[in-house]
């Protein structure tokens, strides 16, 4: 058996980033880590050996585009979640997945999957 | 000549000059700057003493500085000479007139300055010789002594000329200040102008009201007509007028109440339209009488519309938010009744989408800018049966939490009273929650030490499973705090000791 792929998870939500994590541990995730803030998700998206990661766009009212360009540096795929509709940040230049709140575990795999990541 | 002839010659040349002195005199007093001065006293010293040529000197520190001259040929016009070693120096060094028979005869004179000169003889005084500001010179191109007659006059020149001075320093500070005055006055207006801020001014003494252009216009007053106080105040809305008059008049009752900040709402006077106005001032007292009530007014609608604009979309976004929940509420709900999932489970579902729709009521009220952890406990007391209620005790200072520390708290706090009256010191008839809390350091380094303890109710065991309310204390709680959460289950109940930094957020001060 191969060893279970690591996620990253970037939320500033507790109870959200706990529901994340319920859904990519039954999708046979191990988690490597969750980040609050953006300064721990940058810190995390450095330092942590990890497959994929799962991106809150804002972060206590601070992008999280920093942790994207990391990531992206180190070709390590995620995908983006927001709470904003139609009119939130353009994410559109890191050519990732982007699901939007409230989502199901479906949304994530279906996302997974697009960033041909899925464990 | 015969001696006679010479004394009628005199004396007829004496009530010449005098008749010239006094035009002089008349000129000097309606001069008004020092070029103006020096102007006519260097051709009246030529022209009273019969003189070759004629100097003004004017002191400038350690030296004399030949301001201007009036010559048949160039003398020192724009040099400076050290005052020892130069005549005019002497003269107003010594406080005394100086008169020299023959220039190259006399120990006081530079005679190489007036080697290339027609100078031969020469007359110099001191213009106040107290503490000399300048000198008068006249100089002949013959070797004479300057008579006793030429000496008065150039004496009297001196001495008008001296008082001229003064006058023209006089008039020149005058101006200066007046010029500062104005130029303060201005930038003032402008910046009133700027901020579209009127400026007004109530003489209590004269009972007179001055209202500026802008006051006028906010109040839609007119530009040429005396403001009574009784036409003001009846634009202002019946609703507001005794708060404006209090702050007015308590301002105007004690120089230790001095200030003035009213907000209030007026009904225009030319077209009615309402408007919100902002006045600021102060009052000014003589002892203990208000003599004069100074300050700004500024039409704050906009600002007014504005906050009341965001005022009703916070209110909107919250009606919104909690429908939205409701509707999560009732979905879950109708999902789970069809499928065989316990009701327990629905009950507890719904009581936490409450609690949480609670905590966005609570702060809602101060439009999302933080909430006080009393409230929050108050919350909790209210969610509980009325006999349980009564049995949680709270107490602790007052502290302001941020919206998303509210929000936490509040769940973890309602997922501890739930457990206590399903299966702690609330669930039996004897039991007691203490809930108390305390701040500790100042400022930025301020923590919360928070402590929920049961007492009197069964015996508690730790529970087997980690459910919903278990991940709440321990997982999301220290996460969205940046804190730590220590919970036990003693044999006399659950302890839960809660240790976070503060944010420091502002006092809310509406």
């Amino acid at each position: 058996m191969t060893q279970p792929r690591r996620a990253l998870i970037v939320e500033d939500e507790m109870m959200i980033a706990l529901t994340i994590e319920d859904i990519l541990t039954e999708l046979g995730y191990e988690i490597a880590g969750i980040a609050t803030t953006l300064d721990k998700a940058l810190q995390a998206a450095t330092e942590l050996a990890i497959d994929v990661a799962i991106l809150d766009v804002n972060l206590n009212g601070r992008y999280s585009l920093p942790v994207a360009d990391r990531l992206h540096a180190r070709g390590v795929p995620f995908i983006f979640q927001t709470g904003y509709g139609a009119q939130g940040i353009d994410v559109s230049r890191f050519n990732a997945p982007v699901i939007s709140k409230p989502f199901t575990a479906e949304d994530v795999r279906k996302a997974l999957l697009a960033a041909n990541v899925l464990a | 000549m015969s001696a006679l002839d010479n004394e009628v010659y005199r004396l007829m040349r004496h009530s010449a000059a005098m008749a010239r002195l006094i035009t002089v005199v008349q000129e000097l007093s309606l001069a008004r700057t020092l070029p103006g001065i020096i102007n006519i006293v260097r051709h009246a010293a030529r022209e009273l003493t019969a003189a070759d040529g004629a100097t003004f000197v004017l002191r400038d520190g350690d030296k004399c500085y030949y301001a201007d001259e009036d010559a048949i040929t160039p003398l020192w016009k724009g040099k400076r000479f050290p005052l020892q070693g130069c005549v005019t120096g002497w003269a107003m060094l010594n406080a005394k007139p100086v008169l020299i028979e023959d220039v190259f005869n006399d120990p006081r004179v530079p005679a190489d300055l007036y080697r290339p000169t027609f100078v031969k003889s020469m007359a110099v005084v001191p213009i106040r010789p107290s503490s000399a500001i300048g000198a008068i010179g006249a100089y002949w191109a013959e070797k004479r002594l300057p008579t006793a007659d030429e000496l008065m006059l150039l004496e009297a020149l001196a001495n008008t000329a001296a008082v001229a001075m003064e006058n023209a320093q006089l008039a020149a500070e005058q101006r200066e200040q007046l010029e500062a005055m104005r130029s303060a006055q201005e930038d003032a207006r402008l910046a009133l102008e700027a901020a579209q801020m009127g400026r007004w001014d109530y003489d209590l003494l004269a009972q007179s009201y001055f209202w500026d252009a802008r006051c006028r216009q906010i109040f839609g007053v007119p530009a040429d007509e005396a403001v009574t106080r009784d036409e003001l105040i009846d634009c202002i809305i019946p609703a507001d007028r005794e708060r404006v008059a209090f702050t007015l008049s308590s301002a105007m009752s004690s120089p230790d109440n001095s200030g003035i900040a009213v907000q209030f709402q007026i009904f225009r006077a030319d077209d009615g339209a309402p408007r919100w106005v902002y006045i600021t001032g102060r009052t000014y007292f003589q002892g203990e009488r208000c003599v004069r009530c100074v300050g700004v007014i500024e039409d704050v609608t906009d600002q007014k519309r504005l906050e009341q604009h965001l005022r009703l979309l916070v209110n909107e976004l919250n009606h919104r938010v909690k429908n939205s929940l409701a509707v999560v509420q009732a979905i879950a709900t109708q999902t789970f009744r069809s499928t065989s999932s316990h009701p327990a489970a629905i009950e507890a579902f719904s009581a936490r989408i409450a609690a949480l729709a609670k905590t966005h009521d609570v702060l809602t009220e101060d439009n999302w800018s933080g909430t006080d952890l009393r409230d929050i406990a108050a919350l909790i007391g209210k969610t509980l049966a009325t006999d349980s209620a009564d049995r949680l005790h709270f107490s602790g200072p007052n502290v302001r939490l941020a919206p998303k520390t509210a929000v936490s708290l509040s769940l973890a706090l309602h997922e501890l009273a739930t457990n206590a009256a399903k299966y702690g010191a609330l669930s039996n008839e004897a039991g007691n929650v203490l809930l108390y809390w305390q701040v500790e350091g100042l400022h930025e380094d301020r923590r919360l030490f928070l402590h929920w303890e049961e007492q009197g109710g069964p015996e508690v065991a730790k529970p087997v499973r980690q459910g919903f309310g278990l991940r709440v204390l321990q997982r999301i709680l220290p996460a969205d705090l940046n804190g730590e959460v220590n919970l036990s289950y003693l044999p006399t109940g659950v302890v839960c000791t809660i240790e976070a930094p503060l944010e420091t957020i502002p006092e809310n001060n509406t």
